[in-house]
């Protein structure tokens, strides 16, 4: 799945994690699914979900994942500095508490008030633990 | 088979929810609230997805399921399937993935546009394989597409948004049909994700399609009173939008004389758009010497006209400045080539009545040739601006009739030829007005027209025209914005190659340009003029490849005694673009009257050195405040590259710079407000040789020059533009000879050296480097 081109402001981003963030010149914050997949996670384990932050505007200062919780699943969203250097690695990580499948709601903010490009800062991800349970 | 855990099929459910509300086609505010109270873990899941899709079911007009192999299969769902004509109506489609593929969603039907091509740059277009489009024009009434994202995260089941126009009124029988894209699918340059998803479709005998008899119920026809400040009927640029953005008529819904490039259409006095009751933003311009004016208007079913009053600031017509656009084409770029090779005269005056143009050249070319030629006469016109092809109209729904104005009179077009998609478009696409024969002796073909330029400069010449070369900063441009700089461009695009050849050697009169950054444009303008010669300058549009928005983006303005009428108009026009004042720009800045110790003359003469005074009238407008930054995905200019007056705003004032030239070098400015004003302006400059004098706005502003000839010296101001020049001569050979056939090389070549041998007598002649 290529949601690479997100609308308004970025070209897709060439990267083997499952998100892209992008950050414009006034710190406006795009964020994108990528060919990536997301493959089923076990039950009970954090796992890591790689996020490649393309920074085209040498913005510094921190850059926040926040999340509306939801049942069964735990996250743990750390706030990143960005550098300004151009491409950074980041990440988040997910434990399932039970077998099921989630959509969570990721917003990413760029030095801690400014929005994104419209609502293109905001991604809906669905993730899933081992659902064989629930066959 | 799993079933979808209830979270995400929720939060899916509430996504699609918000999104009907946000597009004006909100679920019944008990099931909302319904669907708002199910929570995840407030009740088994199972439960939890009974509840949900009972509640949802009867908003849903499509059921989709995808296979295993990646195709969609839609069926009616219980939505009553009720549109309305000319609007917008929106439902859920629940979408079933039981094998969790993760893909895109392209909806399939576009509307009319799916029927016409404006991707073909043939001289001659393919016919498509069937005898008339009226049928397939007929039945392309209903557009669909995504308003939700279309991806699809692989959940079991999920809720998307979708949208439906009609053309049409009454009852319809249509389809609605989707494509997934393969997920795996390497990406194709020539084929997007869409085709290539539709395409997948074709190789099966199955129906993938939804059919529904729809329900359409009947917009209404809105006249549109547009009026000039003093009252008279005129042709305007009409933007109808909603509160969502969305462009009325639809752009995949339209028919010559609008266009599906433009966001606007071309609506005289009394003449009609057909909108369902709701709510609009409404603007209309004729041009840029006019501010947009913009109303929010309710539309009911008792709604019969709009008033439209326009907003001109500045009329350059009374001060006896004529507009004119040398540069514009009907067919080719973004116009549809197939079904009709282009659009006919009917629309292109339509276009230029609408942008407040005396004058618009429309320029026969590569695509669509030997169809566009037809329409050549050697003479100006001024058609009444009918719908073309009435059959294709019917079809289309387009029963309206057109109306005439009393502004009609005003604006005329001239068919000539641009030479690009010929043997010779390498050296420039040399733009050829005012002919009276439109082919070259001896040939029928355009692929046999000559493989450089000169000989084609001096066939026109011989007819009278007048001759010169178009988007003319293309290929020229050196990473600098210094003005004039000494650094040998590449020749490598479509730029104003040859006339650096041709001028010397009296085969070229003009370039054109005001589209792109101004030192690619006017350097090769300014050497040549700091040698002597009187190569003038136009501003043009090249519409619509280079601007899309409409004629007379670029624009030149030419003073005359009265009016340019009647066949021969492009010629008086012609004449006095030669030998009286006129600038160039955007049209969003003027200078009025440049003259020189009171005299408005383009060839002025003095007997000493000394100080000249150097006036005009200035106005130009600029809103008080800049505009805001533009939304994601929208340029705030009329081009994101180009001529604009807000690029030359001071800051965040109001004020511009006024610049005045003697041989190309700034000496003199001031700060103008761009208050619509006409302000009076005077500068004393000293002048020391024979020298050619401006003044500038940029960019959106440049005058033609007056020549000062001190004690009968000719102007040699330049040893370095000389040199500058003679130097391009041999880049240009290097870069395009390569191009001209064997048996004219040698004639080219000749031609090149005595180019540079003119300007090598020129650089000994100057007195200064």
């Amino acid at each position: 799945m290529n949601h690479g081109e997100p609308a308004g402001c970025c070209a897709p981003v060439e990267t083997t994690a499952p998100i892209s963030v992008t950050v414009n010149p006034e710190a406006r914050v795009n964020v994108a699914r990528t060919r990536a997949r997301l493959g089923p996670m076990s039950v009970g384990d954090w796992h890591t979900v790689d996020v490649t932050i393309v920074n085209d505007g040498y913005v510094t200062g921190p850059l926040a994942i926040e999340a509306e919780p939801v049942p069964g699943v735990e996250l743990d969203l750390p706030v990143h500095q960005l550098t300004g250097e151009h491409r950074q690695d980041g990440m988040f990580r997910v434990r399932f508490g039970v077998p099921t499948a989630a959509d969570i709601t990721l917003t990413f903010r760029a030095l801690g008030a400014l929005g994104g490009l419209a609502t293109h800062s905001t991604i809906h991800l669905l993730l899933r633990s081992d659902t064989r349970a629930l066959a | 088979m799993s079933e979808p855990a209830a979270q995400p099929l929720l939060a899916s459910a509430s996504r699609a929810v918000q999104r009907l509300a946000e597009l004006g086609d909100p679920l019944p505010a008990d099931v909302a609230a319904q669907v708002s109270k199910l929570v995840p873990g407030s009740s088994p899941d199972v439960e939890l997805r009974r509840e949900l899709e009972s509640l949802l079911r009867p908003f849903v007009l499509v059921e989709a399921e995808i296979d295993r192999s990646g195709m969609i299969v839609c069926t009616p769902g219980a939505a009553p399937p009720r549109l309305v004509q000319h609007g917008w109506r929106s439902f859920l489609m629940r979408v079933a993935n039981p094998h969790r593929i993760e893909t895109t969603l392209y909806p399939q039907a576009q509307g009319v546009f799916g029927i016409i091509d404006q991707r073909s740059h043939a001289a001659r277009t393919a016919l498509p394989d069937a005898l008339t489009s009226v049928p397939r024009i007929a039945g392309s009434w209903l557009e669909v597409k995504l308003a939700s994202p279309g991806d699809l995260s692989g959940l079991e089941a999920e809720y998307t948004v979708i949208s439906l126009y009609s053309r049409d009124g009454g009852t319809r029988s249509g389809a609605v049909m989707f494509a997934v894209a393969a997920p795996d699918e390497p990406e194709s340059l020539t084929r997007p994700p869409e085709r290539l998803a539709m395409r997948r479709t074709m190789f099966e005998g199955r129906s993938y399609a939804a059919s529904f008899e729809f329900d359409c119920r009947p917009s209404q026809e809105i006249r549109f009173d547009v009026r000039e400040p003093d009252g008279s009927s005129c042709v305007a640029t009409i933007t109808v939008c909603d509160a969502q953005g969305r462009i009325y008529p639809s752009k995949a819904m339209r028919l010559a004389p609008d266009m599906f490039f433009h966001d606007h259409v071309y609506r005289a006095t009394g003449e009609v758009i057909r909108l369902p009751e709701g709510h609009y933003q409404i603007s209309a311009r004729r041009g840029p010497e006019y501010r947009e004016t913009r109303r929010d208007v309710e539309i009911t079913s008792g709604t019969e006209a709009v008033a439209i009053a326009l907003d001109r600031w500045v009329d350059p017509a009374r001060r006896g400045y004529y507009s004119g656009d040398p540069h514009i084409h009907a067919g080719g770029c973004s116009h549809y080539n197939v079904p009709t090779e282009g659009v006919t005269p009917e629309t292109m005056i339509r276009h230029v009545r609408g942008e407040g143009l005396w004058l618009g050249s429309v320029l026969t070319w590569g695509p669509c040739y030997y169809h566009q030629k037809q329409f050549f006469s050697g003479e100006s016109i001024s058609p009444p601006a009918l719908l073309e092809h009435a059959q294709m109209q019917q079809a289309q729904g387009m029963t309206w009739t057109p109306r005439p104005t009393d502004r009609d009179h005003e604006s005329m077009l001239r068919y000539d030829v641009e030479v690009s998609g010929f043997p010779s478009s390498h050296s420039g696409h040399a733009i050829l007005l005012g002919l009276t024969d439109q082919d070259y002796p001896n040939i029928t073909l355009l692929e046999d027209w000559p493989s450089w330029n000169l000989p084609i400069m001096r066939w026109a010449r011989a007819q009278g025209a007048l001759v010169g070369y178009a988007h003319c900063g293309l290929g020229l441009s050196v990473g600098t914005d210094e003005l004039p700089n000494h650094l040998v461009p590449s020749f490598a695009s479509i730029g104003s190659n040859e006339i650096i050849v041709d001028v010397p050697l009296g085969a070229a009169d003009f370039q054109c340009g005001a589209e792109v950054a101004p030192a690619a444009e006017l350097n090769i303008w300014y050497h040549l003029l700091n040698v002597g010669y009187r190569t003038l300058m136009l501003g043009e549009t090249d519409y619509p490849c280079i601007y899309d928005e409409g004629p007379g983006v670029g624009r030149t303005y030419v003073r005359l005694p009265e009016a340019p009428h009647g066949p021969h108009a492009l010629e008086t026009w012609m004449a006095g673009l030669q030998n009286n004042a006129s600038y160039f720009g955007d049209g969003r800045s003027h200078v009025f009257d440049l003259a020189v110790d009171g005299d408005v003359v383009r060839e002025h003469a003095m007997d000493a050195t000394g100080t000249v005074r150097v006036t005009a009238t200035v106005a130009a407008w600029l809103p008080e405040q800049p505009p805001p930054p533009p939304e994601p995905g929208r340029s705030a200019y009329s081009a994101p590259v180009g001529w604009h007056l807000e690029r030359a705003r001071i800051g965040d004032t109001r004020d511009v710079l006024l610049e005045v030239l003697v041989n190309g070098v700034p000496v003199a400015s001031r700060e103008v407000a761009a208050d619509g004003a006409e302000h009076a302006v005077a500068f004393d400059v000293p002048l020391e040789r024979s020298s050619w004098i401006a003044m500038r706005i940029l960019p959106s502003v440049h005058t033609q020059p007056v020549f000062v000839e001190i004690a009968g010296q000719p102007i040699r101001a330049s040893r370095r533009s000389a040199q500058w020049l003679h130097d391009s001569v041999e880049a240009l050979w290097e870069s395009k000879s390569g191009f001209i056939r064997d048996g004219e090389r040698a004639a080219a070549r000749e031609a090149y050296d005595a180019a540079r041998a003119a300007y090598r007598a020129r650089h000994d002649e100057c007195e200064v480097d």
